[in-house]
């Protein structure tokens, strides 16, 4: 169940932040937006991904970065989701997580804009083929 | 029609949308017009071009899966990414209102009703086209239909050319002696970024995914960019022919598309102009697709979205807002009244300054034994797209002060 | 804290001259205290240049040749910067060893 070999380092710009999510299902899930590292010891330990508007809007910093936080708000983004760490399956390059996780990790945006909108319109529950 | 035939559909559209789409039939026309085949040189260049990018962002997707913008995203970091995802997104947006301008602008010549008329019921169509077709019909229908474009290049040959002085042309490359270098290297950039531009790469490799492409399909994916981009890049040579054939001696400069159409006409009466308006009505209706959707793909990508048509509109609930939003957008632009025809080709040396963002990502990860193991670059693509890479890096940086000093190619 | 915090905040060393910004966090797969393997920060890399390593630390990123070459041209002044080397306590990030002792980028 490990994601990454022991014998290389890993670093987090390049083989974590910014890859998609996805559960192992399928589920499209998110970006990894940002890391949530926790103290131990004298170090700090990769605890969880953040996932969320928000949190990508922490990392541009700035009048942009101001700007996108206040567009997520308006479609009702909420505070980043965190997916623990042991939930990670593979790193194949996208960042695939258990479909339990996938499934519980929400994003706020989508269901609103499918409450007001998508829903509404004819045919929104049919793929197009 | 076999399904093998079938199956190089995408790359078909993917290059009708990039190369005869409305910018491109009248920047081909303007150019033929103007200096004779002595651009061919550019077009090649650029079929060489896309081919190989198209082709690096084509294997990425069948063997990782990854499109594009996430490459962009993953790679450059959200900050670059963001800066290529605004460019890119107005970009496509100014050239989606181009296309559903040059559709309106194919039925106003085939009906003699006002274009203005046209706008919303074409863009409501393109929507419902998003909102229903099927990603393969969709391809299919529109790509085989905007091969009705190579009606251009049949009308070269009943115009009895002189061949030899057409060969002259293409070998002399320099401008013809009345005309101004700087112009002439603002035509050549513009001709190159329409060759190029980065929604053809997001629309093929999003579209490999929406076909759902693994390593098994890297035959597919290999003929479609070897088959589609050379014969979009041969459709958009037919129209330059035409042009250089009868609007360049005649010194006509071009403005609008009733007269790049005209040769067609001179050469095979009304049966020839319906074939033509069918052609270009697919192609701009294709190319605003390809456009519009790729315009959702992006965001979709760089956020980290559910997209695509192979998914419930309502599962993919924030793609589908986008593209309407965009499409939306887009139809009140062109409503305002603008000429699609200058759109275009603003948006073209805009997108010129945009290409290498996207052009290197594409470029790093091909090289990435994570992502592509034994199908990672071989020796060919890396040494031609590097040499590319300089290229599209030396049009990114001489496309805005050429627009300014010839006063866009005037 | 985020990783996005650490990213980007500037870097001075021991004797106080700035080196440029953290650029990268290093970790090791290590297996934690109940045997599940945890991503354990081991250092930094600290570097003047905004450009990005794109991925050429990592050994199964190769070629072209020339971008590679660019890259490593770019970072030539980035350093790698052992955990146990910095000090995160003001509020400025700062290395106890001068410059001139740090490792310059190998690939990994």
């Amino acid at each position: 169940m490990n994601p990454w070999d022991e014998v290389h380092p890993i670093d987090l710009s390049d083989a974590l932040l910014d890859r998609q999510i996805l559960g192992e299902d399928g589920t499209v899930v998110g970006k990894v937006d940002d890391l949530d590292l926790r103290a131990e010891g004298d170090t700090y330990v990769v605890d969880a991904l953040l996932v969320g508007p928000d949190a990508l809007a922490d990392r541009i910093n700035g009048p942009i970065g101001k700007l996108l936080r206040r567009i997520g708000r308006g479609f009702r983004t909420g505070a980043p989701q965190r997916i623990p760490m042991n939930a990670i399956r593979r790193a194949e390059p996208a960042i695939v997580v258990t479909t339990a996780v996938a499934h519980a990790t929400r994003s706020p945006s989508q269901e609103w804009l499918r409450r007001k909108v998508i829903d509404r319109i004819p045919g929104a529950g049919r793929a197009s083929r | 029609m076999s399904k093998k035939f079938l199956a190089i559909t995408l790359g078909i559209l993917t290059a009708v949308g990039g190369f005869v789409d409305i910018g491109d039939l009248v920047e081909s026309g303007v150019v033929g017009a103007r200096y004779g085949m002595a651009l061919v040189w550019v077009t090649a260049l650029g079929v060489l071009g896309i081919c190989l990018y198209a082709d690096m962002s084509g294997r990425i997707v069948a063997v990782s899966g990854r499109p594009v913008f996430d490459l962009i995203r993953e790679r450059l970091g959200p900050r670059m990414a963001l800066l290529n995802l605004v460019g890119s997104f107005l970009i496509t947006l100014l050239t989606v209102s181009a296309e559903i301008g040059g559709v309106a602008l194919a039925i106003e010549l085939a009906s003699g009703v006002d274009r203005l008329i046209w706008v919303l019921p074409i863009g409501v169509l393109v929507w419902l086209v998003v909102w229903k077709v099927g990603f393969e019909k969709m391809e299919t229908g529109f790509g085989i239909g905007g091969l009705a474009i190579a009606v251009f290049a049949v009308a070269v040959f009943f115009l009895h050319p002189d061949w030899s002085s057409l060969g002259a042309q293409i070998a002399g490359i320099a401008p013809p002696p009345d005309q101004a270098l700087p112009t002439y290297a603002y035509h050549a950039v513009a001709l190159f970024a329409s060759a190029m531009t980065p929604y053809e790469v997001f629309f093929f490799s999003s579209g490999g995914v929406e076909e759902g492409w693994t390593v098994k399909d890297l035959p597919v994916q290999r003929a479609n960019v070897l088959l589609g981009f050379p014969l979009g890049g041969l459709l958009a040579l037919g129209v330059m022919a035409c042009a250089a054939v009868v609007l360049f001696p005649a010194g006509v400069d071009v403005s609008q598309l009733s007269q790049i159409v005209l040769p067609v006409t001179l050469a095979l009466g009304t049966a020839g102009l319906v074939i033509v308006l069918i052609g270009i009505f697919a192609a701009t209706f294709g190319a605003a697709l390809e456009t519009g959707l790729s315009s959702g793909y992006m965001l979709a990508q760089y956020f980290g979205w559910e997209w695509g048509k192979r998914r419930r509109p309502r599962d993919a609930a924030r793609f589908h807002v986008a593209v309407a939003g965009g499409l939306l957008l887009a139809v009140i632009v062109v409503q305002t009244g603008i000429d699609p025809v200058g759109l275009t080709e603003i948006s073209l040396i805009f997108s010129a300054v945009a290409l290498p963002l996207t052009y290197l990502p594409v470029l790093i990860v091909a090289n990435d034994r994570e992502y592509l193991g034994e199908h990672a670059n071989k020796r060919f693509s890396n040494v031609v797209g590097f040499a590319m890479l300089v290229v599209i890096a030396v049009a990114a940086v001489v496309a805005i002060p050429l627009m300014i000093f010839t006063g866009a190619g005037q | 804290m985020r990783a996005g915090e650490l990213l980007g905040r500037p870097v001075r060393d021991g004797t106080g001259r700035r080196i440029g910004a953290i650029r990268e966090i290093r970790t090791m797969a290590t297996p934690g205290a109940d045997g599940i393997p945890q991503l354990v920060v081991r250092g930094l890399v600290v570097g003047r240049t905004r450009v990005r390593l794109f991925g050429y630390q990592r050994h199964d990123q190769r070629g072209p040749v020339p971008l590679v070459a660019l890259v490593r041209w770019l970072h030539r002044h980035s350093r790698y910067v052992e955990w146990a080397d910095v000090d995160l306590s003001g509020p400025e990030v700062r290395v106890r060893r001068p410059y001139a002792e740090l490792a310059p980028l190998t690939r990994g």
